[in-house]
Order: structure tokens, then sequence, then C-alpha cells
């Protein structure tokens, strides 16, 4: 028969609380007090001249920031106006401006952001600014560079697709040895699917990089993705309620939670 | 055909009942081994054993507590049973409870909030669970429903059975863990699992 701790608890400590201690039972939940403004952080996103698909979950996820209370910012190195990656330059929904730049290499991107991130009011909630960095130009990176301290790869489970990301996160902790690389899975078929090509991602980033990546959940590549693409209209506000508006919120709202808690 | 409703447990002492009484869909070698025992400041609802001799400490939140508080909790109450774990090994030897062993605990709630996750996730692999509860009424009988979340990959016991962690020895440190709080049913995605067919 199992013996009671109670039994033998006097040689270690006080008693049985009483009812009505004070401690007796947890704290109601409260609401966080209100916050200082936090500075915004810099989230660099390889994205290709033509990835539209990529473009638009960017721009999504900083519609869902700033859904979320935070500030939000996109930045794009286009030399071609309109560009068909984004929708029009400018501020757009909630505040969420899409600031086109004439950066030629990563350099000049780099400041351009760093300048954008010290101007930047922040918000209760923190703030991301997003940066599509052309993939070549990862090759030029350096130790201290912004871009590269944080960065968001997405990728769908493809096993293609997979080494293609690797092969990013390698040329980023190549140059940056403490990047933060996050990894969202897009277009999985389940969960399931998303949790085993971002398990296959983290092995080999440990094994052949010497690297932990980080998780950013999964987006779903629903008709209501394209539609935006084409619509050019964010899904969290057409549609909000879809599973499409679901992930890109959950997404957002682990970058915001990252964000709130600094970078390594 | 009786329907099954939710329903929340009426006391923590209903809920610690109801615990008690599905253990097993934690961890089948669980036995408890003394309950609402003062801790540091506040009781600790359950504390029990596992086939490993671990001393995992079970806390527990109707409805409404904050699970941020919970997790506090936790790690303030494993501190204080850490210290005396060694005299417990010694005056209870039939608890065959080993000493050295780190002691585990599960925290279980109705819902956990990103932070609280996040904040279980940094901790040592199997150091601190998160078991989400739905209680659930079918006519006369109720239950509860027991779900493992912040699962740290597909090696989770969320998936793989209960508290499989647990007797894992830890080998370097764990991988990264995948991170969504959405199930298929939220993102309109068919379940890797087939539904049952029934007649």
């Amino acid at each position: 028969m199992p013996r009671n701790l109670a039994d033998v608890l006097h040689h270690f400590g006080p008693e049985l609380a009483k009812p009505d201690a004070p401690e007796g039972r947890l704290a109601k939940k409260k609401t966080r007090p209100s916050s200082q403004p936090s500075s915004p952080q810099i989230v660099g996103v390889p994205i290709g001249d033509r990835d539209v698909v990529r473009a638009a979950f960017t721009w999504n996820l900083a519609v869902e920031v700033a859904r979320l209370g935070g500030d939000a910012l996109v930045i794009s190195p286009d030399d071609v106006s309109p560009s068909p990656l984004w929708p029009q330059a400018g501020a757009g929904p909630l505040g969420v401006e899409l600031r086109p730049t004439l950066a030629k290499d990563l350099k000049s991107l780099d400041q351009i952001a760093r300048e954008a991130a010290a101007g930047a009011r922040g918000g209760a909630e923190g703030g991301l600014i997003f940066v599509r960095i052309p993939p070549l130009w990862l090759n030029a990176g350096w130790e201290d560079c912004a871009l590269l301290r944080w960065t968001l790869l997405f990728t769908s489970s493809k096993t293609s697709d997979l080494q293609d990301a690797l092969k990013t996160a390698r040329a980023i902790v190549q140059k940056q040895s403490q990047a933060r690389v996050g990894i969202t899975i897009h277009g999985a078929e389940c969960r399931a699917e998303a949790e085993t090509a971002f398990a296959r991602i983290a092995q080999a980033a440990r094994k052949n990089l010497g690297h932990d990546v980080q998780s950013y959940g999964l987006l779903v590549d629903a008709l209501h993705v394209y539609r935006a693409i084409v619509a050019q209209r964010p899904i969290g506000l057409a549609h909000p309620q879809s599973p499409a508006a679901r992930a890109l919120r959950d997404v957002a709202q682990l970058l915001l939670t990252d964000a709130l808690q600094g970078l390594p | 055909m009786t329907d099954i409703q939710k329903a929340q447990p009426l006391s923590i002492e209903h809920l610690r009942t109801g615990v008690k009484g599905q253990l097993h869909q934690l961890d089948p070698g669980l036995r408890v081994i003394a309950e609402n025992i003062m801790g540091l400041a506040s009781p600790i609802d359950l504390v029990t054993v596992n086939d490993h001799g671990d001393v995992v400490l079970m806390l527990l939140a109707l409805e409404g507590e904050s699970d941020a508080t919970l997790l506090t909790r936790s790690l303030a109450q494993r501190a204080w049973i850490a210290a005396r774990v060694g005299d417990w090994a010694k005056l209870a030897p039939e608890l065959k409870i080993s000493p050295d062993a780190p002691v585990r605990a599960i925290l279980l709630a109705p819902s956990f909030a990103t932070e609280t996750r996040a904040a279980a996730r940094s901790l040592r692999a199997g150091i601190v669970r998160l078991v989400r509860y739905t209680a659930v009424r079918a006519g006369p009988h109720s239950g509860l429903l027991l779900e493992t979340v912040g699962s740290r990959g597909p090696s989770s016991p969320e998936r793989q059975g209960p508290v499989r962690e647990f007797a894992v020895p830890e080998a370097g440190p764990p991988l990264p863990a995948f991170r969504s709080n959405l199930r298929d049913s939220d993102l309109g995605l068919k379940s890797d699992t087939e539904e049952p067919l029934g007649e």
C-alpha cells in the first residue's frame, strides 16, 4: 500500500495549508500591465525576384503582426515599379507599410534596415521589419549583418525544397554563426507532414551545419492565398476565419513572441 | 444513446480525483504517493513516482486559473521536493524513489498560453510536461480527456504514447521542437490518421 508522504512530512516542513491560506490556490489570470514599446526586430526573408508566393506569405504575415498589435514594415529591394511581388507601395492595411528601396547589395540593404529599425516607434506588442533578401546576396553576408541575425525561410515538405532551404541556411550560418534561422513549412497536407518536414531539416541542420534551426509553424496553400495574391488583399482581412488566415496568425504570434524575447 | 458533453470539474478535489483515476493515460507506471501536501507556500496536488523511481509532481489548474503561475509554482515545488527526495528515499525505502533522478512535473490545465508553452519548452526535455484536459460528462458518468501539448517534435509523447520521454536517457540536447498551436481541424487539413469506419 502506498505510504502517504503526509505521514512523514512534519520532518521537513509545515503542515497542510489551511483552506483560507492566501497562497493556497493559483492566482487568477491577470492582464499584462501596460508595457513599454519595444524596438522592432529585423527579420530577413530570402525571396527570389519572381517568388510571388513567398512574398505573399511575408506581406500577409506583416498584416497579421499588425492585427496582433505589433508594428510591421516590409522592405524590399526592387528596381522595377510596380513590383510584380507586392501590392502597391506605401502605407497599406492596418498601417503596414511596404517600402521599396533601391539597395543594390546586401550592405546597403542592411544599412536601410538598420535605419528603419532605429526610426521605428515599435508597438506595445513589439514590432517586426521584414526585409526581402535576394537569395544570391546571402553569400556577401558578414558576422555583424543585421539582416542575417534572424531570418525566416519558407519551404514546402518536399525533399528538394528542404534541401534548398538547408543550402540557404548554410549560406546564412557560414556568415553568422549565431544566426536565428526560422523555418516555416507550407503546403503540407496535414500537420504531421509539416512536423516531419521540420524534424528532417532540423536534424540535417544540426548534423551538417552544427546549427539548430527554429520552427515557425506551418502555412496552408489554400485557395484564399492565391486569391489574395491576385487581388492584392491580405487574407487576414478578406477571409479572417479561413484556415490560411489562422495559420498566418499563428506564425505571426510565434514571431512576435520571439521578438519580445529578443535575439540570443 | 447518451450525449457526451463538456463539463467543468466542480472543484479542485473533483479534478484531483479524476486525474488520479486516469493516471494511466499519462504513464501506466505512475503511482500516487501523496496528495494535497503542503510544499513551498502552497499545496502540491499529487506527488507520484514512475517506474524508474523518478518523483513526478503534478499541479492542477481549474478554468480561469493562471497557467503561467502554474508553471512558476511547478519550478518552485520541484526545487522544494528535490531538496527532500534523498530524505524521502531513506525514510520510505518501499517507495523505491531514485534520489539522484531529476524531479519532474506534470501540469494539467484546460489550456496553456503560447508563453507558457515556450517557457516549458526551454527547460530540459522531460522536466515539465504540459497536459491539457477536457472534462466530459456522459449521463451520470464523468471523465477527463488528457492531451500532452507543447511537443518536442515527432518523437514526443503527444504522438507516441504516454510519457516515453521520461524513460529515455537524455543523449545531447533535444532537437528544436516543431511549433504550432493549430491542429489539422483548425487548418482545414486532413489528419494523417484514418477515421475508424463504423457500420
